[in-house]
């Protein structure tokens, strides 16, 4: 994503995350950094996108989840790189 | 903008219209010639400019508020400004002058000085030298010819009151070294100066500028200071400012990268006006209206896409330099996905600082007010936060199935 002065910026740009999963594959703690975790309470909605194959393929595996604490965020796994991120909904 | 010691001429003509908006706009519309006529004020739609002597005669005065004014006249015919059409043929009348003499020198609008040295070599006397803008400025055809007082003088000060006291359609030519005699007996009023120095001149019994020449020099300079010392020497003929030309400036360009490729018409369009406003506050591009202008883009695996345009009338409006680009954007578009956009003038042609202010759609007048406010902001924003914050989002791929594809960024500046 090339972002900075002179250019659109985009809205919304997805967030390197690092992402706990349990023993069926599934998200359960986000960790944005060393002090910042944020635990799962529930998965609303399992999605996936795939798009823009003709150029760079996008391949997502997408997760809408509720925080602890009731904040909706969708968190995604790059299926080209394996990396989560996180994104508003 | 570096300028060009040739372009400079010491002996000047200055031609002059007065009322010019008013005058243009007569021109295209003479069912006004036998009203009482008043131009609204682009900057203030409230007050009434320009006048027609019928209308003076009436008592309407300039700046009075349109109620005050049809209060006076109730026949007051009221027209609303149309500056890029006075603009265009401010701008026509300087192409007919730069086709007698390369050296041009715009001052306002209706008001522009011709630098004449070395025309004798070509044209002769100055009588045909003057013969000769008369006759480049008939060929610009405005319709307002007839109103054209020229004035012939060593520097612009002494062409300037010549052309003053010249009546429409005729020159007064101030011979060399007959400059001190001629402005001696000239009101001081052609002077430059504000209300209140003019006031005190007035007090002072001084009416004339040869009555401000016979005091000595120091003695001016001790009431006035330095304005003094320069209005006592252009009183005095003492000093000459010579006409400067000025060099066409280099192409200015403006670009923008999207942060993925963008298919459609919707968003380039948008790009272009953005693009276009980034170019037109250029620096170098104050004084310049646009002639020539392209558009480039760079596309998907390396394609490339150009559409160039000369704009039938110069301007420095957003929308009229947009509209070709847009209507080739829309019969030839891109054959990909526009990955950089860039907009280039490439070629001016000569307008005044103040034409920058005119050179607006005629409906931006009544804006200006609010946009004056939004800058204010703007500028008290960036004051306290050290820069800009200021951003319009935009829709880019609203249906992208990827959230940050959907909407973006772009620096907002009122």
């Amino acid at each position: 994503m090339r972002n900075g002065p002179d250019r659109l910026r985009a809205l919304n740009v997805p967030q390197r995350v690092q992402v706990e999963l349990n023993a069926n594959g599934l998200p359960t703690v986000i960790r944005e950094a060393a002090d910042k975790v944020r635990h799962i309470e529930g998965i609303v909605e399992i999605w996936h996108i795939d798009d823009e194959w003709w150029r760079e393929p996008v391949a997502r595996k997408c997760y809408e989840v509720v925080l602890k604490g009731g904040a909706r965020v969708v968190l995604f796994v790059d299926l080209v790189t394996l990396e989560w991120f996180v994104q508003k909904p | 903008m570096a300028k060009k010691s040739h372009l400079t001429s010491d002996s000047a003509a200055c031609c002059w219209i007065p009322q010019f908006a008013l005058r243009a706009e007569t021109a295209r519309r003479p069912e006004l010639v036998s009203h009482p006529v008043a131009l609204i004020a682009p900057d203030d739609t409230r007050r009434v400019w320009q006048l027609s002597s019928l209308a003076r005669r009436a008592g309407v005065k300039p700046g009075m508020t349109v109620s005050q004014a049809i209060g006076v006249c109730p026949a007051l015919k009221l027209c609303e400004p149309d500056p890029v059409h006075y603009d265009g043929e401010f701008s026509r009348l300087l192409a007919a002058l730069s086709q007698v003499s390369p050296v041009i020198e715009p001052a306002e609008l209706g008001r522009g000085f011709v630098g004449t040295d070395g025309l004798e070599g070509i044209f002769g006397t100055p009588e045909k030298i003057v013969e000769e803008i008369k006759c480049g400025v008939r060929n610009a055809e405005c319709g307002i010819e007839a109103a054209l007082r020229i004035g012939w003088g060593k520097g612009k000060f002494v062409s300037w009151v010549a052309a003053t006291r010249a009546r429409p359609g005729q020159a007064i030519i101030v011979c060399p070294g007959e400059e001190g005699k001629f402005l001696a007996s000239q009101p001081i009023s052609v002077l430059p100066l504000d209300l209140d120095t003019h006031r005190r001149l007035r007090q002072l019994g001084l009416k004339t500028l040869g009555a401000l020449a016979a005091l000595p020099e120091e003695a001016v300079v001790s009431q006035f200071g330095a304005t003094g010392r320069r209005l006592w020497r252009l009183a005095a003929g003492r000093v000459s400012e010579p006409v400067v030309g000025r060099v066409a400036p280099e192409p200015i360009v403006a670009a923008l990268a999207f942060f993925s490729p963008v298919a459609g018409r919707e968003l380039p369009e948008m790009a272009l006006d953005r693009l276009i406003e980034r170019a037109l506050k250029d620096p170098r591009r104050i004084g310049w209206r646009v002639q020539a202008v392209r558009a480039c883009a760079g596309l998907e695996q390396g394609a490339s896409w150009l559409a160039a345009v000369t704009l039938k009338e110069p301007t420095a409006d957003r929308d009229r330099i947009a509209a070709p680009l847009k209507t080739q954007l829309e019969r030839s578009p891109p054959a990909g996905a526009v990955e950089r956009l860039v907009v280039e003038f490439t070629a001016f042609v000569q307008g005044t600082e103040e034409l920058q202010l005119f050179a607006r759609d005629a409906t931006s007048a009544a804006r200006a007010a609010r946009r004056s406010a939004l800058q204010g902001a703007a500028r008290e924003i960036k004051l306290r936060v050290k820069r800009s914050f200021l951003y319009h989002i935009i829709e880019v791929q609203p249906w992208s199935r990827l959230p940050e594809r959907r909407y973006a960024l772009i620096d907002y500046e009122p």
